[in-house]
């Protein structure tokens, strides 16, 4: 299923994501005569919570007189956002077996102790701490949010365990918050939840402007996964490596060997400012006989200055160099973010807490990190994205010694721009011919960067 | 969703490139290539009955060994699983929870196992139970390709009982990859691999689990 999800939420545009609901809901009629593509794609469907596909899917499985289908479609029928209409006729044909009452209506009254797991799986917010099953996470996102931004997190929220539902608007908020959920959602959709569930913890709201870079995604997940607590959490490995640890573990933040040209490219700075701040003892590099060498944690400090004062109209201390400097990394960490008085703050899941007291941010302002990963505006430039510096550029200061490199491969976008004089295609592909078929244009335009960087 | 047009040229190579195929039929299959192109889910039925008109001329042996078969949990949930018992969990994440958790999640799935035929025709790829016996869940997926993650379902058919059940295997072709759509098929890809007709719930001997 994520094999089939995956590479479908890459390629849409925000406005097909949009139409993607009602693109299944289309498609579903012409798989009639297919039941095993029928079936996958209702269970794609619901496992995307498409409600708007609840009808189509509905209409068929009672047209076919086909019951799983119709268990399909009646999980999806218990979403508010389901016409009464529809819900009815699906309710109709579910008849008075257990397993189509319980996904539709919350009130059923299960009669044995499969038909209350059952239960506890459809209806979330009856869970109570210590209901005795196993049972998955659920992620509610707001309708509101950005349609390809949710699609995406709800295919990673899917391969990753979670049970994922979608909140429409206007529609009466369902049984689903309890101890065991998350809610993705714009202020708005808080308040609504939070009166109809007064309990819900406001430690599992995350209201989010969702983006679709693969950083936001995984810092989201990370933060929804420390929101779930220690008994309940997502299964992150099977997103890929790159998302069980965070830049800021201790053994990536502090990885990395960067000469200073390429620290002070990928910082933003200039050399002689790096160079400055190592005569003022702000920064530490390792000396070599070729030259200074700074790691990641450098220049990830000497760039989080540098976006503060880009941020911030007013002074910004230098005291964030030193403390950034200083900071070992925390493997617990889900979120990091710095004051500008130069304080560094650690989100471990239960709120921000400053790293060197330990004592928690009150009416403080705090930059999260992750924007300072992404481009931004300083100087009358563009300081290049640090973990993506293109479509196809990343940098893991754990991998090729933190140096950029062409996504899926081990091969630095320095190596590609050295390569030929001219820059020519075939030059590269020859050098390297497992790239002719991928597209690596815009490494290589970091690469030259990186090398007539000064 | 899908590129039918591709899917539908890819699984006529199948056929056409298996060199195990009576000729016609590997010829028949080829001559299908501009259908496919205009009228792909019309040249996918035309090689489904191709299938079935062939199938009945591929001779069937008594198994010489015993034979496995792996599911990942979705699958195993889709195709295996008694439908009452199916509609008691609301998605196959849920039944995958629910068996992590259990003391001995085999015995729990095969409780759940329905009367009758375990394994239906189309899909009853089999390997000889030794070639994944002692191996992990990594293993086994990069051993026989699996494109889900773990944990499996590990279904062993002892070869009495399979003898005993009336069940024959014979060499998997390109033919058997229609059903599947498993336009990736290549002669030999998974050495020994064989393929059977309906195999009923009597012929499985013991059921594990890899996590």
């Amino acid at each position: 299923m994520a094999s089939v999800l995956s590479p479908l939420s890459e390629h849409l545009t925000t406005a097909e994501a949009e139409c993607l609901p009602a693109a299944f809901a289309g498609v579903l009629p012409l798989l009639r005569k297919d039941r095993e593509r029928l079936l996958f794609a209702s269970e794609i469907a619901g496992r995307l919570d498409y409600f708007e596909t609840a009808s189509a899917m509905g209409d068929l499985a009672i047209d076919l007189g086909d019951r799983r289908l119709l268990l399909e479609a009646a999980t999806l029928a218990g979403n508010p956002g389901v016409e009464p209409a529809v819900r009815a006729r699906v309710a109709g044909a579910v008849g008075t077996g257990a397993a189509g009452r319980i996904r539709i209506d919350p009130d059923t009254v299960p009669a044995s102790v499969d038909e209350e797991r059952l239960h506890l799986q459809c209806w979330p917010g009856a869970r109570r701490r210590d209901h005795g099953f196993a049972l998955a996470p659920v992620a509610v996102l707001d309708c509101g949010l950005d349609a390809l931004a949710a699609l995406r997190l709800s295919v990673r929220l899917d391969a990753a365990g979670a049970s994922v539902r979608r909140l429409a608007p206007d529609v009466e908020v369902p049984l689903w918050f309890g101890p065991e959920s998350v809610l993705v959602c714009r202020p708005a959709t808080r308040s609504r939840v939070l009166s109809k569930f007064p309990r819900f913890s406001e430690g599992r709201i995350l209201i989010e402007e969702l983006l679709c870079d693969n950083q936001g995604m995984e810092s989201l997940l990370r933060r929804i996964n420390a929101s779930l607590g220690t008994s309940l959490r997502l299964r992150l490995s099977a997103l890929g490596h790159n998302i069980e640890r965070a830049v800021w573990d201790p053994e990536v933040f502090t990885a990395g060997v960067y000469p200073t040209r390429e620290a002070a490219l990928l910082a933003g700075a200039s050399t002689s400012s790096l160079n400055h701040l190592h005569k003022r003892r702000l920064l530490v590099p390792r000396e070599f006989r070729r030259g200074r060498c700074w790691n990641f944690r450098d220049v990830v400090a000497v760039r989080t200055w540098r976006y503060l004062k880009s941020q911030t109209p007013g002074r910004v201390s230098s005291n964030v160099v030193t403390s950034l400097a200083q900071f070992a990394g925390d493997p617990e960490a889900v979120q990091l973010g710095v004051t500008s008085e130069g304080g560094v703050m650690v989100n471990r899941g239960d709120g921000w807490v400053n790293v060197q007291t330990g004592q928690s941010a009150l009416g403080m302002e705090i930059t999260d990190i992750d924007g300072v990963f992404r481009p931004f505006k300083y100087g009358g430039g563009t300081v290049i994205g640090l973990l993506q510096a293109s479509a196809n550029t990343r940098l893991r200061p754990n991998v090729l010694n933190g140096t950029p490199h062409l996504n899926g491969h081990r091969i630095s976008a320095k190596a590609l721009a050295s390569v030929d004089a001219d820059h020519r295609r075939d030059a590269i592909v020859a050098a390297f011919p497992e790239l002719e078929n991928t597209a690596f244009e815009d490494t290589l335009d970091v690469g030259l960067l990186l090398l007539n960087s000064r | 969703m899908r590129d039918a047009v591709f899917e539908a040229r890819e699984l006529i190579r199948v056929v056409a490139d298996d060199p195990g195929l009576p000729r016609f039929v590997r010829q028949e299959a080829n001559r299908l290539l501009p259908m496919a192109a205009v009228e792909p889910d019309l040249a996918a039925a035309r090689l489904e009955d191709l299938r079935a008109r062939v199938l009945p001329d591929f001779p069937l042996w008594p198994p010489d060994r015993d034979y496995a078969r792996c599911v990942s949990v979705a699958t195993f949930w889709r195709f295996h699983l008694d439908p009452d018992e199916r509609g008691l969990f609301r998605d196959h994440k849920e039944y995958q929870i629910h068996l992590e958790a259990e003391a001995d999640p085999a015995a729990s799935a095969r409780g759940h196992l329905p009367d009758g035929v375990l394994v239906p025709a189309p899909h009853s790829w089999l390997i000889p139970a030794g070639r994944v016996a002692g191996l992990n869940s990594a293993q086994i997926r990069s051993r026989l390709q699996i494109e889900q993650q773990p944990p499996y379902l590990v279904m062993i058919f002892p070869m009495n009982l399979m003898l005993a059940s009336g069940v024959g295997v014979r060499e998997p072709r390109g033919v058997d990859a229609i059903p599947g759509r498993f336009t990736r098929w290549v002669p030999g890809d998974v050495y020994d691999e064989r393929i059977d007709e309906n195999i009923p719930l009597a012929a499985l001997g013991d059921l594990q689990w890899r996590p």
